[in-house]
């Protein structure tokens, strides 16, 4: 039912995703940090909402939700070990981070698959 | 039916589940376990994950109240953040689970339909609901026959 090795490769490949795109906004440097910051979330956290239905096709939601978990802790764990910002010290601050990756994607996942079902139809026809 | 399905109060099933702060929510899986293996042994249901959120929200309500006179205002803090990440896993393992149940039970008895709506809002009482319809059904006609 829930494929761990999709769930897996959502979160690679995410995470290469955002490598490669704070790679060429960084290179470039074209973006303001707001803008950066901003634009970060978005292609990272709506990755992980049109790649896990497509890895996980029958539970769909389960796995952009969990997926979206999984990417916000990896991100306060590099902000707490790497970057050394006592991020666990603001729970307000975690909340406001989970809930709004978790939402994001789920609506990310949630438009790509009506697309799909659109798309589906139309070839149907 | 009314051998596999257990039947309970609705009313100390929601009771529980808010008094207990989420515990009983486990509890219920747990102790549903076997009828669910009844249904279909090769059920998508992960009681082991459950036993482990049971643990830890125990673990956690007992941590949380010795936590005010043990931790400093750092500990308390950190110790919030850690229980809003597993409050997640938690959310995510729960609406996992019930939405495997839902396809269990409807695929065990033709008449059981579930909401998915009233799923999402009602999560294991509406399941519960449910589940206590079909036993009185299945009492019903054991003694219309």
């Amino acid at each position: 039912m829930f494929s761990f090795r999709g769930f897996i490769q959502t979160i690679g490949v995410s995470l290469l995703i955002i490598i490669a795109y704070t790679f060429i906004i960084g290179f470039f440097n074209v973006l303001s940090v707001e803008w950066v910051i901003f634009t970060t979330f978005i292609v990272s956290y709506g990755s992980v909402g049109i790649l896990a239905p497509l890895w996980n096709k029958q539970t769909p939601y389960s796995a952009a939700f969990l997926s979206a978990i999984v990417m916000s802790v990896i991100n306060i764990m590099f902000s707490m070990i790497v970057l050394q910002i006592p991020v666990l010290i603001e729970p307000n601050t975690i909340n406001e981070n989970l809930f709004s990756s978790t939402v994001f994607s789920l609506m990310t996942a949630f438009l790509f698959l009506q697309i799909n079902k659109r798309i589906g139809r139309e070839k149907d026809d | 039916m009314t051998e596999v399905l257990k039947k309970k109060k609705l009313w100390i099933v929601v009771l529980l589940s808010i008094v207990t702060l989420g515990i009983y929510v486990g509890y219920w899986f747990l102790s549903a376990k076997s009828s669910f293996q009844l249904i279909n042994k090769k059920n998508y249901i992960p009681f082991k994950w459950w036993i482990v959120a049971t643990i830890y929200l125990s673990l956690s309500l007992i941590i949380s109240v010795i936590g005010e006179f043990v931790l400093t205002i750092y500990g308390l803090y950190m110790l919030d953040s850690m229980d809003l990440i597993l409050t997640y896993f938690y959310l995510a393992l729960l609406y996992y689970s019930i939405y495997r149940v839902k396809e269990l039970l409807e695929e065990y008895d033709d008449e059981i339909e579930l909401n998915k709506y009233l799923l999402f809002f009602f999560h294991i009482w509406y399941i519960q609901y449910k589940m206590n319809q079909a036993v009185n059904r299945g009492l019903a006609n054991e003694k219309t026959a």
